[in-house]
């Protein structure tokens, strides 16, 4: 007789993967932003196969061809976009650039979500003394600003192991730099959302059955905490990309022999009132374009994992 | 069913409300002193489990039956008392420790939405306690459990990778999962906390029959936390009453509904509303319930009893044994100043 129940029964299956997938669908400024952001991922994946030159060629640097204007102004289509001051097809550069760029910003934040996930989920389950020390490093972390964390670290890194050491571990440093500066808004939020599942039941059952504190709070509380993580991430990488960008400009990112969208940018910058703008804009448009890509798909996730809107 | 399975001696369990270091400075009378308050929720609760019994808990909303039932299944420490598992003492042990017990005492909580980890199917809901006890399982082992566990409470084997919120069936069917997960470690103890509180009525007689069901299979002995006494007179062994943190009347199920003693008891079975009866008036209690955060000074029960005397606001009354099997405390009672 109790099985009979399971036949009228409606499978209203929609897991969270689903759920999201059904709204981003509808949505057409999403689905937009989902669209660039795959390209530009694709791109950077491509980048070795995409791009016209090879730039590890001995001959992609070419000063007798510095400063060719894009390929509709000039109809040199040699260069589609034109070249910069060193005499590098611009095209090839910012698909690297855009490569580099993407790594930077996804490594940067999977080390400040693995580090804020462990100590907010920490700070929330254990609470008491431990919370409070963990969040009060938190506030120390996050009244200091970020860059100036960064600028302060790079320079006495740079004058103590000399630049060539620095170009050559560049992008591990600037990983490192940008991951472990960030951390503390991750831990806010995971701990906030540990505090509120703590008090529910399934914890208790949890701990009634015996197990560890370690399992309850990666096995059972983590995953009812991923959509605010979800949410952040997103966000986060654009931060950590202007971050990275923003050092390069100041001269403490990436080499010029490697360069980031932001190196390009700032190296462009110099060219920008003799007239060849756009070693400048075009680098700047791309990072633009990212950036706004990936702030809008932060948005609509937000808005949509809105547990008023979203529960379950 | 005459083994006692759990006792529990002189329990207590004081809360400290939770005051940040500079809270907790008063400035009074010209100084600053330093003061915690504290919240009693259990002064002294003695009361044995009897194996195969259903020992139900009644009392008023705040008088310590929850906390009694956390305190005894580990997930509050008791401040003073102990509690035994066939003559083991459990209270002062670590989670490693205490992991033998974990099998053999379990829980059922009140809210079915918030008892079930809204990210597990049932099947991880079930197979994570049964390969954590049992790490030598295979595989088919544990599914092979499952598929009976899930068989005993009624639910079809086939709906095990469903998450908690597709079952239709709402509160029951996810009641009857919370008492398939306490079952999965074969425990014989189960504690059960308001578990029909958050049902509806039509589902709580389904609820209850499938748990005296499991009771008869098993040997299970309950401790049913409760304010509805209409499920108490239909499950229960013995019962006992509760007012602000003290057993205050312990006996049989049909002497309590027959000839109840204490006062508050009394009370509070006159206010069961009653089709076939028109006799009795209820009986008013007048006065508030006392805020349980100072440590009360004689009979937990003096500020609403029509009965008390100086004897009842100076000293604690003690259980006392009467001829037909109760333990009541009061004095009044003791003295014969009551007739019943």
């Amino acid at each position: 007789m109790k099985h009979l129940k399971k036949d009228i029964l409606h499978p209203i299956s929609d897991t969270r993967m689903s759920h999201i997938w059904s709204g981003i669908i509808g949505d057409k400024l999403a689905v937009l932003a989902l669209i660039i952001f795959a390209f530009y991922c694709l791109v950077a994946l491509l980048a070795p196969l995409l791009a016209p030159f090879d730039v590890n060629d001995v001959h992609f640097m070419d000063l007798l061809n510095a400063e060719i204007a894009p390929s509709w102004i000039t109809h040199d289509y040699r260069f589609l976009l034109g070249t910069d001051a060193q005499g590098r097809d611009l095209l090839s550069v910012i698909l690297y650039g855009t490569r580099l760029s993407l790594t930077i910003g996804i490594c940067a934040v999977l080390i400040q979500a693995t580090l804020g996930i462990c100590i907010g989920l920490v700070a929330g389950y254990l609470g008491g003394r431990i919370d409070n020390f963990l969040m009060r490093c938190a506030d120390i972390q996050l009244s200091f600003s970020n860059m100036m964390v960064a600028i302060v670290f790079l320079a006495i890194f740079q004058s103590l192991f000399g630049m060539a050491l620095y170009q050559q571990f560049a992008m591990i440093i600037l990983i490192l730099v940008i991951g472990l500066s960030e951390w503390p808004l991750f831990a806010r939020t995971i701990r906030a959302s540990v505090l509120a599942e703590k008090q529910q039941e399934y914890v208790d059952a949890a701990r009634v059955m015996g197990f560890g504190s370690k399992r309850i709070m990666f096995r059972h509380i983590l995953p009812n905490t991923l959509s605010p993580i979800l949410v952040i991430f997103t966000i986060q990488i654009a931060n950590a990309i202007i971050a990275e960008a923003a050092l390069s400009f100041l001269g403490l990112g990436m080499p010029s022999s490697e360069p980031s969208l932001g190196a390009l940018i700032s190296e462009g910058f110099a060219y920008m009132f003799s007239g060849s703008w756009w070693i400048c804009v075009l680098p700047s448009v791309t990072l633009i374009i990212l950036i706004l890509a990936m702030n809008l798909l932060g948005d609509w996730l937000r808005d949509h994992l809105n547990p008023k809107v979203y529960k379950d | 069913m005459t083994t006692p399975l759990i006792q529990i001696r002189g329990l207590e369990k004081t809360f400290t409300t939770n005051e940040s270091w500079l809270g907790q400075w008063r400035f009074r009378r010209g100084k600053f002193s330093k003061q915690k308050s504290h919240v009693h929720a259990l002064n002294g609760v003695d009361l044995t489990i009897y194996q195969g019994e259903t020992l139900c808990v009644v009392g008023e909303t705040g008088c310590g039956k929850s906390t009694l039932a956390r305190v005894i299944m580990g997930l509050a420490a008791p401040s003073a008392g102990e509690i035994d598992y066939l003559a083991e003492r459990i209270d002062h042990l670590n989670d490693r420790q205490r992991m033998f017990f974990r099998r053999r005492m379990q829980m059922v909580f009140q809210n079915p939405y918030a008892s079930l980890n809204p990210r597990m199917t049932v099947y991880q809901t079930l197979s994570e306690p049964i390969s954590f006890h049992n790490p030598l399982f295979t595989q088919s082992q544990v599914d092979e459990k499952i598929e009976e566990l899930l068989e005993s409470v009624g639910i079809s084997a086939s709906s095990s990778n469903r998450y908690p919120h597709e079952f239709s069936g709402g509160q029951r069917q996810r009641q009857r999962i919370s008492l398939a997960r306490a079952l999965s470690v074969e425990p014989d103890f189960i504690v059960a906390d308001e578990p029909l509180s958050a049902l509806d009525v039509s589902v709580q007689a389904q609820v209850l029959n499938l748990m005296m069901d499991k009771q008869e299979e098993r040997n299970l002995s309950y401790l049913f936390i409760t304010h509805d006494l209409a499920v108490v007179e239909h499950f229960a062994t013995r019962v006992a009453v509760m007012y602000l943190g003290r057993i205050c009347e312990l006996s049989s199920r049909e002497t309590l509904f027959g000839s109840p003693k204490h006062p508050y008891t009394q009370a509070l079975l006159s206010a069961i509303p009653r089709l076939d009866s028109n006799t009795a008036e209820p009986i008013r209690l007048i006065g508030e319930v006392p805020t349980p955060t100072e440590k009360p000074v004689g009979c937990v029960f003096q500020a609403r009893c029509p009965y008390a005397n100086q004897r009842c606001y100076e000293s604690s009354p003690a259980m006392v044994l009467q001829t037909d099997g109760s333990s009541v405390a009061c004095h009044a009672i003791e003295e014969g100043r009551l007739w019943k």
